[in-house]
């Protein structure tokens, strides 16, 4: 064979084995790697998002509806102007007032210090931006910014109704998760089930229909219909707001439920915070103090410890107190009325409509320690309402049998018991309805496309009887109408409500100089359609409770009436 | 007789083979309208989302008072409760 033809035929040769070579390699040792390339070029795979369910009023109006908002991103790799430049363009839409230049200023060294990340690829700049500011910036069209779709929540409402509502947050894995309030306590059924979509796609995104196509649907977050009334919700929030300024309180509470159901109407305290920008404020707003923060009740404990009395006939309205005539010694301690005036002989009737914190140690010596502390258990106090809240608590009391007399004597008119606003919310609807213990609630149904669901509620329990309830509803009838906050009653209108002015615990003695106002009552008296608690912190226009908390209870109560159709009836 | 079965199997195979192409236009096709169809669904939507929110904006009870307050409408500084008349006089 000639010399050229061995020659190309070894060249040949060894091109042959190159090729095989290559070969080799390409479907054998980077086999692996290239299929998954060109999977991820024409397979789809997509996680189809759950929305999250929306809050409604009692009405059927929106409380919180959930929409659509922009995820604002930039590729800093892709960028074409400088990264001042871009935040210069970019800070005016993220700031809420545009005049305030710090605001601004912070903003733009913000998005700055965003785009001059190195070796990134992709950088969230803004969350939750509206769809108007979304084409603005589309408007500008800079290159390298993008944007994404996602979930945001609207509070038509704005921040009324805040703590009821709690707000949805971020979790560590950066999902959106709900805290406190309802957005908390019904996270799961709200935020439903994500779906998926996977197929193949062509070289433009259509989807190729031969190439076969898995999809499971996502399950939407169920709507939440509340018992929160509007009107009312936003009457107290106004009402409060006023009365806290014109008592010069550091904060209150007013909290409205129906005796009989427990549905919770209203409930509001100041100071809140706004959901929206929930971030601005300090975590203990957050936190709803009608549920979360306890309080020494004072004189507003009478009536259920005048009601155990009643109800265990251990006293009668027309019981005589025969250690009223004076200061009561207890142990060491000396137990004095409020106003240093003593009347002997007084009947228990009395006794609640002058707030006598001797009678009431007389009243609470007659139960003696062990059956009071079951009359608490029994009205739920030390004992979490189960109100479909998240962040109830609910202070222990002292252990049954622990009981020292001056435990008994200050229990007996509200000092040494902690409580929170809805317990005493509960104890005295108990009072209201005739004797039962009913668990307080906000949702009503749940619902979703074409069906609804009621929420299943705990059956009421008798504590009292119906008398022992009449006998205490008609003291505190009288006491509203003789006691200390008369002067502010609405003439005709029967109403049946106590005042509390309690001392505040700090470190292991009471506050000098502060102390808690707090009025509670419901009506009609007879068939009560309301029960309210307003509470206020450390007012300073006057030291008594029926000249800060009782006016701010008829003011309100002076709106509810016509709204809930309860006529005078004298 | 052979070239007839020849020719039946040649066109067997075309029709086959043609009914493949056809099938895989159909289908591409079919893809580009879906595509289509989903781009419309989620304007529909952005457009469903856009009224829900006009109509939401507008029943808030915040605007329904600004509103009530700019025509006019103001609350009662008190409310004032007449007692039905009592018969004087009844005709026998």
């Amino acid at each position: 064979m000639p010399l050229k033809i061995r020659i190309l035929s070894a060249f040949f040769l060894l091109l042959f084995v190159a090729l095989i070579g290559r070969l080799f390699y390409w479907q054998v040792i980077k086999s692996a790697e290239l299929s998954d390339e060109a999977k991820n070029q024409y397979s789809l795979s997509q996680v189809v998002s759950a929305p999250r369910g929306n809050i409604l009023a009692a009405d059927g109006s929106y409380w919180v509806v959930r929409t659509q908002s922009w995820l604002i991103w930039a590729n800093p790799r892709q960028l074409k102007k400088s990264s001042s430049e871009i935040a210069n363009q970019l800070a005016p839409f993220f700031v809420s007032d545009v005049t305030d230049k710090q605001a601004l200023l912070h903003e733009t060294v913000k998005i700055q210090a965003l785009l001059d990340k190195s070796g990134i690829a992709w950088v969230a700049l803004e969350q939750k931006v509206n769809d108007d500011i979304k084409r603005n910036i589309e408007a500008l069209k800079i290159q390298g910014i993008g944007f994404d779709p996602q979930e945001a929540s609207y509070y038509p409402e704005a921040s009324v109704a805040a703590q009821i509502l709690g707000f949805v947050g971020k979790d560590d894995k950066g999902s959106d998760i709900g805290y406190f309030g309802l957005e908390g306590y019904y996270d799961l059924p709200l935020s439903g089930k994500p779906g998926f979509v996977g197929g193949q796609k062509d070289a433009f995104g259509a989807p190729i229909l031969l190439g076969g196509t898995t999809q499971v649907s996502a399950i939407p977050g169920v709507d939440l219909q509340t018992n929160i009334d509007k009107r009312i919700q936003t009457l107290i929030e106004s009402e409060l707001s006023q009365g806290i300024e014109k008592y010069g309180a550091s904060g209150g509470s007013v909290t409205v439920m129906d005796p009989v159901t427990g549905k919770v109407t209203a409930m509001a305290s100041l100071p809140s915070f706004d959901p929206v920008n929930y971030s601005e404020y300090n975590d203990t707003l957050f936190k709803n103090p009608v549920i979360s923060d306890t309080f020494e009740p004072g004189s507003i404990l009478k009536v259920v410890i005048m009601a155990a009395g009643l109800d265990s006939n251990v006293v009668q309205p027309d019981t005589k107190c025969d250690i009223c005539s004076g200061p009561l010694k207890v142990d060491k301690y000396l137990i004095k009325t409020w106003n240093d005036k003593y009347h002997p002989d007084i009947s228990m009737t009395d006794v609640i409509v002058n707030s006598d914190n001797v009678g009431m140690s007389f009243v609470g010596q007659k139960l003696g320690a062990d059956n009071l502390y079951d009359y608490l258990h029994k009205f739920g106090i030390g004992v979490k309402t189960g109100i479909d809240l998240q962040g109830e608590t609910a202070p222990k009391l002292r252990d049954k049998g622990t009981w020292n007399v001056v435990d008994l004597a200050t229990a007996s008119f509200g000092q040494g018991v902690a409580v929170t606003g809805i317990e005493m919310v509960r104890a005295v609807a108990a009072i209201a309805n005739g004797g039962y213990l009913v668990t307080p609630e906000v949702v009503s149904s749940t619902q979703g496309e074409g069906w609804k669901e009621e929420v299943k509620s705990e059956p009421p329990v008798r504590i009292i009887s119906q008398q022992a309830a009449d006998e205490i509803t008609q003291m505190m009838v009288d006491a509203a109408e003789n006691g200390e906050a008369k002067w502010c009653r609405i003439p005709g209108f029967n109403v049946a409500g106590k005042t509390g002015t309690a001392q505040i615990p700090v470190s292991g003695h009471y506050d000098a100089t502060n102390t808690n106002h707090s009025f509670i009552g419901f009506a009609p008296a007879d068939h009560p359609k309301f029960v309210m608690l307003v509470t206020l912190k450390s007012p300073t226009s006057s030291p008594w409770a029926a000249e800060t908390a009782a006016p701010l209870w008829y003011s309100i109560a002076k709106d509810l009436f016509p709204y809930l159709g309860i006529q005078p009836s004298q | 007789m052979n070239n007839l079965k020849k020719y039946i199997l040649i066109g067997f195979c075309g029709l086959l083979a043609a009914s493949s192409i056809l099938m895989t236009v159909v289908s591409a096709t079919s893809g580009a309208e879906v595509s289509d169809l989903q781009k419309q669904e989620a304007l529909l939507l952005d457009d469903k989302r856009s009224l829900e929110n006009t109509l939401v904006k507008t029943l808030s009870i915040n605007q329904l008072q600004e509103k009530g307050n700019e025509l006019g409408y103001v609350k009662p500084a008190s409310l004032v409760y007449v007692a039905p008349p009592e018969a004087v006089a009844k005709l026998p």
